[in-house]
């Protein structure tokens, strides 16, 4: 007889946000998740150095998001402004 | 509880009976949002457990920003197993512009009657005013992957 532990299903992560879109720290927070995920029986020591770990990836992935978000308002802006929307390019230059 | 974190039945049962592809150019899968008191269609409160068999539209949460009634459409990440377990895992779903409030969500597919798959329990309402609601799948490993068959 075989049996099978089947039916299995995990957690997810309800991730949301007013008026706009996510921030860079839940952005970072949804991809230190999905790179690193750390056991709570982990062994206290273990636990404690993946979550320095986990920690810094964070911190690391926040700094790209927020770069990369500022560099892509920054050639949006110049795209704007190259057809004349100054005021425009200035608003969002200002975000 | 109203809705109940679970496989659902029938969707074991399909397994079986081979209903149910999960790979990249399997069947297409959605994800509902539903609610339980508040923020669903017509004040109505969504019942989903493992009884659940096939998509509802009782207690789904109404459309807004890129939302619309029937859920949205699942990107698929193909099966694999690791040890003796096997599992699949979807790319995360966001809606944007969105105004919702949701207690769960209900994974089904839509390529086969709408058949249901898995219904996932949020713990407590989850609300984006006039923003993004982003549902993040867990890591894809033989613990955490959102379906697993161990």
């Amino acid at each position: 007889m075989f049996e099978v532990n089947i039916g299995s299903v995990g957690s997810v992560n309800v991730v949301s946000s007013d008026n706009g879109g996510l921030s860079n720290d839940q952005i970072a927070d949804m991809a230190a998740n999905k790179i690193m995920y750390i056991s709570d029986e982990a062994p206290e020591p273990i636990r404690l150095q993946a979550e320095a770990f986990k920690d810094r990836v964070r911190n690391l992935v926040q700094y790209y998001v927020e770069l990369a978000r500022r560099e892509e308002r920054a050639t949006i802006c110049a795209k704007i402004r190259e057809a004349g929307q100054h005021q425009l390019a200035d608003a969002i230059g200002r975000l | 509880m109203a809705i109940a974190q679970a496989m659902c039945t029938a969707f074991k049962q399909e397994l079986m009976l081979g209903t149910h592809n999960f790979a990249t150019n399997g069947n297409a899968f959605k994800l509902a949002l539903y609610a339980e008191s508040s923020g669903g269609k017509s004040s109505t409160t969504a019942t989903l457990g493992a009884a659940t068999t096939a998509f509802t539209t009782t207690g789904e949460v109404a459309s807004s920003g890129t939302y619309a009634t029937g859920g949205g459409a699942l990107t698929k990440v193909a099966p694999t197993t690791s040890g003796t377990t096997a599992f699949t895992d979807f790319a995360d779903l966001s809606f944007t512009t969105a105004t919702i409030t949701a207690m769960g969500a209900l994974i089904y597919n839509d390529t086969n009657s709408n058949k249901a798959v898995a219904v996932l329990d949020f713990s407590s309402n989850k609300t984006s005013t006039s923003g993004t609601f982003t549902i993040q799948f867990p890591t894809a490993d033989a613990s955490n992957a959102i379906i697993r068959i161990a």
